[in-house]
């Protein structure tokens, strides 16, 4: 089947095979798909067995791609005043623009008169969070930035994964210790 | 009365003579931008951000000032009144203070919404804004915030037409003017917070709701006020099954777009010493047993029982009572003041503005229902063995020796009493309506789920069934159509 | 000095009951090692590591993982801890029976496959690495000199047939969890597998029919003999040189009646739920899915015993290697028993690891691609096999 786009001669957009009785019934088709995971199979047993490393997926809390971007979108960090106090007004712009509705604010008010308002409650529930960076654009004070760095973004426990406000305002936080340490193939 | 046809953007009007321009606009889909115009208040036409082009006019025209006269042209979406409306906004954006993030009126403030619909343009104020005082006491109950204030007066006026205290007035004037309390007063008006809701931004807020939530998150549930017999319509916005504020609606027979301070308080001040599921000789027990034991009551000694109305019930739960009364042949009917005026409270007794002396929304409800109720206080105790209380503030020495079964959303003497009982709801967590003290019927939405898995309505569906009689309804619509 | 037991002869007894015993350790084994290959296996084909992380902590900060046997371990625990779901069905009896109609076919099945040829326990313990053994070569060389038995569970003669009479109850246990779920979508899921499988019986049946012709037995013993003689003097007479179309065609009628991947639309999760065990949660759930392994097992099983000469190693004789071009390698019987088991376990790790790679190769087929390989691919080719190799059976072929 082929569809016409205007001023364009009429093609095929689509490497399609054509169906002949050999693909129809499926055999060589099968013996081909297998063919190419076997091909597969044995190059990483044989890596293993060689004591590399065989799958080429990054093994994630022990490992990080060295490749990525400087402008990777990755933990949620909340800048600070110059007396330490996030500069985050609890304007609730993050927590409603959040399509993953992650952010969980509460506000207070604040001692200080000319900034009114400030976080009780600021906690970002990082399993939940899609690393869209919405957030980062929303805020009005830039308040809330992302670090690049991805690192240790786990937890054996669900609860262990909301990041709280002293969390977010630290920057290189021990978030979780307990990740396994090496992985076993 | 006199009807006059006027042309607005070459759409043909009709409305009755003396209407205002901006009034009619609206009533036929036109909204003209406006700060200072408030329905329910006398125009001042200071803000002039509603002007509009009136043929044969040489100037625009303010269209909240200007009444309709028969054969006007009027058109509200020239270039010249758009360029008009943005130099106006960037005008009372000149000093603003632009504290969106955080000002509670951010979300429903209609600055920010006219600025979004009728300019979205920069702005080119390079100098520095005038700084004014920010917090501002009013009163514990009203913040004011000079900064965004922009001297609509809509508030004065307020407190010169319908709440008559007038405490508050504008002081200076152009960049410096704010809106002032005389030296040394406090906003103590029994309707101050109707001052935020009126206050076009966030110049005047609520202490009560500072900080609490964001508007846009408040889920808004269409309701009666049960403060008192005058019924005022009110917007419950609740969040997470928690009431954070109440705020009038407008209904132009009933409160305009009034309510008094202490209904708003009385709401979001959780309620304490409710009651809580169902006990027989104080045990908990399940609520089939109760509906049970109340069944075979009702079938032995309906006529050895007196019932006393709760003017907190709805029309809906009253229909259903008076179908139980009839069937049990229950022998007196009574009712009772559920709320009074206590004296040393905040509340204001009554007033010619809204609030009544009866302080339960349905008393009405009942007089139309029960013409026989008679007061309470006329019982006469050994007629009866056994007493259906339904809702708190019996007279509890009216009900000595009697067997109680108390039906109630709060607990007291009586309820603590009785040997039945049974956890009620109250307005906020239940459909139905009130007839108010003018004899208005207003239906109301459940703003809140109720703790319990039944409300009066399914109890007395229940009995009903448990008597063998099919009740008129199980659900407040079909109460609601089969009495009509 | 013959006892006997019920009839039975003791040692006969006791031999068949040890042997029943390990076959089903084995089959269960061999189980649990599908269900740990399925992750390991799809992982290294996919480039993945697979399952890693679930492991036993040991002192130094060390963790026990055993190549990610652990996680199965770990699965079986929490399918173990799961709330029990009980749907509220009619028939209680037959929704938990529903699962062992599943997988006790493919564990039966196996009593007719022969693990190796035959044994004689005197002569066995005579070979030189076993002679540690204590007390038990002394026992039959004394007692029981001429003993002998077949490693194989259950000599019946109508093997092949016994094998499909019960396999076909397999198609029970899927319709009878789907019915007694009192779920539309089990009960959906239920009809579509006893559609496939009833289906593809059809052809799994026809293309064996091929090779009962030509070894003109239905005994699986003798069936592998038969595929243990030599054709022109050098070629083993396995089922797939005779009858290499049969094969291909039992493979893909097999792997259909297993319900797995290019045919597992009858659980098909991802898009029409888990059909028919929808309605089982936890261990129960983890019944169904190790049935499903242990016939992967089991399907290996007939590949092996019915196309690739079961236990039989080329040319290896009783008494040792005889090779076409005349050269001869004698070996102890204990070897050659030996050689055979390991022969028909390697060829049954074979098809066990070919079944996974296809499984994890192929993406599903729709359901009327599934009806249309069937009956007008498998079926048709089935009978032309069988007309083909009628006619040469008669024309004295072979
Ligand atoms: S990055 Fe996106 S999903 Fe994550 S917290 Fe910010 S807005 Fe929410
Ligand atoms: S948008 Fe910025 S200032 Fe507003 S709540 Fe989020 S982090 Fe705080
Ligand atoms: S009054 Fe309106 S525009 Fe001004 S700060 Fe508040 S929300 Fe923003
Ligand atoms: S406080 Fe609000 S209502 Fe009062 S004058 Fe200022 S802007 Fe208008
Ligand atoms: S609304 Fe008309 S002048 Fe303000």
């Amino acid at each position: 089947m082929s569809y016409q786009i205007p001023g364009l001669p009429d093609m095929e957009y689509m490497d399609r095979q054509k169906r002949t009785f050999l693909t129809q019934i499926y055999y060589r088709e099968v013996a081909r798909g297998v063919w190419i995971t076997t091909k597969h199979f044995f190059r990483n047993m044989w890596k293993w067995m060689t004591f590399r490393k065989g799958g080429v997926v990054v093994q994630y809390p022990e490992e990080t791609r060295p490749d990525m971007s400087p402008n990777n979108r990755g933990r949620h960090v909340l800048v600070q005043r110059s007396n330490g106090e996030s500069r985050c007004v609890a304007c609730q712009m993050c927590g409603t623009v959040c399509p993953a509705e992650c952010i969980t604010i509460e506000a207070e008010e604040s001692k200080n008169s000319t900034i009114q308002r400030k976080p009780k409650v600021f906690d970002i529930d990082i399993s939940r969070c899609i690393f869209c960076g919405f957030c980062v654009e929303a805020c009005p004070v830039d308040a809330i930035r992302m670090l690049a760095s991805t690192e240790n973004l786990v937890g054996y426990n669900r609860f262990k994964m909301i990041y709280d406000k002293d969390t977010l305002l630290n920057w290189h936080p021990v978030v979780n210790d307990d990740v396994v340490h090496g992985y076993n193939p | 009365m006199k009807e006059v046809t006027f042309t607005v953007d070459g759409k043909e009007i009709t409305v009755p003579e003396g209407t205002l321009i901006i009034d009619a606009c609206e009533e036929n889909g036109i909204y003209i931008p406006r700060f200072c115009y408030h329905k329910h208040l006398f125009p001042s036409g200071n803000c002039r951000m509603c002007l509009v082009k009136i043929e044969k006019n040489p100037k625009p025209q303010p269209s909240c000032m200007t009444q309709v006269s028969d054969g006007m042209i009027v058109y509200t979406d020239t270039p010249e009144i758009s360029e008009m409306r943005k130099a106006m906004l960037e005008f009372v954006l000149i000093n603003h203070p632009l504290d969106c993030p955080i000002c509670d009126k951010a979300g429903e403030c209609m600055l920010q919404d006219q600025y979004m619909e009728f300019s979205g343009d920069k702005s080119r104020f390079n100098e520095t804004k005038v700084a004014k005082e920010k917090l501002y006491h009013f009163s514990d109950k009203i913040l004011y915030d000079a900064e965004r204030c922009i001297t609509c007066s809509r508030c004065v006026r307020f407190t010169e037409e319908v709440s008559k205290t007038n405490k508050l007035g504008i002081l200076n004037r152009g960049d410096t003017s704010y809106v002032a309390l005389a030296h040394g007063d406090t906003f103590d008006d029994p309707y101050s917070y109707c001052v935020t809701d009126i206050c076009p931004v966030g110049a005047l807020t609520s202490k009560k709701f500072r900080f609490k939530e964001r508007v846009w998150y408040l889920h808004k549930t269409e309701s009666i006020c049960a403060g008192c017999s005058r019924g005022c319509n009110i917007t419950i916005e609740t969040k997470d099954n928690k009431i954070y504020r109440v705020r009038p609606r407008e209904n132009e027979k009933v409160n305009q777009s009034w309510m008094c301070d202490f209904a708003r308080d009385f709401y979001i001040d959780p309620m304490k010493n409710r009651t809580s599921g169902t006990q027989v000789d104080h045990k908990n027990v399940t609520y089939e047993n109760v509906v049970g034991e109340v069944v075979s009551l009702l079938k032995e000694h309906g006529n050895e029982m007196t019932f006393v109305l709760s003017a907190y019930a709805t029309n809906e739960e009253l229909a259903l009572a008076k179908q139980l009364i009839d069937s049990a042949e229950v022998k007196g009917i009574f009712t009772k003041p559920d709320r009074v005026w206590h004296e040393g409270s905040e509340e204001v007794k009554s007033d010619d503005i809204l609030v009544k002396e009866d302080k339960t929304p349905n008393m009405t409800g009942i007089r139309k229902i029960f013409p026989a109720a008679k007061d309470l206080s006329e019982m006469i105790i050994s007629d009866y063995k056994y007493a259906f209380v339904w809702g708190p503030n019996a007279a509890v020495d009216k009900l000595d020796g009697l067997q109680i079964i108390s039906l109630s959303a709060m607990r007291d003497q009586v309820s603590d009493k009785a040997k039945w009982a049974i956890a009620g709801r109250f307005a906020a967590e239940k459909h139905g309506s009130f007839t108010n003290c003018d004899g208005i019927v207003q239906p109301f939405r459940r703003a809140l789920k109720g703790e319990n898995n039944y409300d009066e309505l399914i109890f007395f569906v229940g009995i009903l069934k448990g008597l063998g009689v099919e009740p008129v309804g199980r659900t407040v619509e079909e109460v609601r159509k089969a009495a009509e | 000095m013959e006892s006997t037991f019920l009839g039975i002869n003791t040692v006969h007894f006791w031999t068949y009951l040890f042997l029943a015993g390990v076959i089903f350790l084995f089959m269960f084994m061999m189980g649990a090692v599908m269900s740990w290959s399925e992750r390991k296996q799809s992982a290294q084909l996919q480039d993945r590591l697979g399952a890693n992380r679930a492991a036993i902590p040991l002192p130094f900060g060390k963790k026990l993982a055993v190549l990610g046997f652990i996680n199965n371990l770990a699965d079986a625990l929490k399918c173990l801890v799961k709330e029990n779901f009980k749907p509220q069905t009619e028939n209680k009896v037959i929704y938990n029976l529903a699962i062992f109609f599943a997988f006790i076919p493919a564990v039966l099945s196996v009593a007719v496959v022969p693990f190796a040829g035959v044994i004689k326990p005197a002569e066995l313990f005579q070979a030189w690495y076993l002679k540690w053994v204590p007390w038990l070569p002394e026992y039959f060389a004394a007692n029981l000199p001429d003993f002998s038995f077949r490693l194989q569970v259950a000599n019946l003669n109508v093997g092949l047939l016994f094998i499909f009479a019960v396999g076909g109850i397999n198609v029970f246990g899927a319709i009878l969890a789907g019915w007694s779920s009192n779920n539309k979508f089990s009960m959906m899921g239920g009809m579509r597998s006893a559609a496939q499988m009833i289906s593809y019986e059809v052809s799994m049946g026809l293309a064996l029919l091929g090779i009962i012709f030509i070894y003109q037995n239905v005994d699986i013993w003798n069936l592998v003999q038969g595929q243990s003689e030599l054709a022109w003097g050098w070629l083993p007479k396995w089922g797939i040189f005779l009858q290499p179309l049969a094969f291909f065609l039992f493979l893909a009628a097999a792997v259909a009646e297993n319900k797995r991947m290019p045919f597992d639309l009858p659980e098909a999760e991802s898009e029409i739920i888990a059909g028919y065990f929808t309605e089982y949660s936890g261990f129960k759930m983890l019944l169904f899915m190790f049935a499903e392994f242990i016939e992967i097992v089991f399907v290996a099983i007939m590949v092996t015993t019915l196309f690739f000469g079961g236990y039989s190693v080329p040319w290896l004789m009783a008494d040792g290697f005889h090779f076409p071009w005349g050269a001869t390698l004698a070996l102890s019987h204990a070897s050659v028993v030996l050689l055979q088991v390991f022969s028909f376990i390697s060829k049954v790790f074979f098809f066990c690891w070919l079944l996974q790679q296809i499984r994890w190769s192929l993406p599903r087929f729709r359901y009327d691609q599934l009806m249309h390989l069937g009956w007008k691919i498998l079926l048709p080719l089935a009978i032309l096999n069988l007309v083909i190799t009628v006619i040469i059976v008669a024309l004295g072929g072979f």
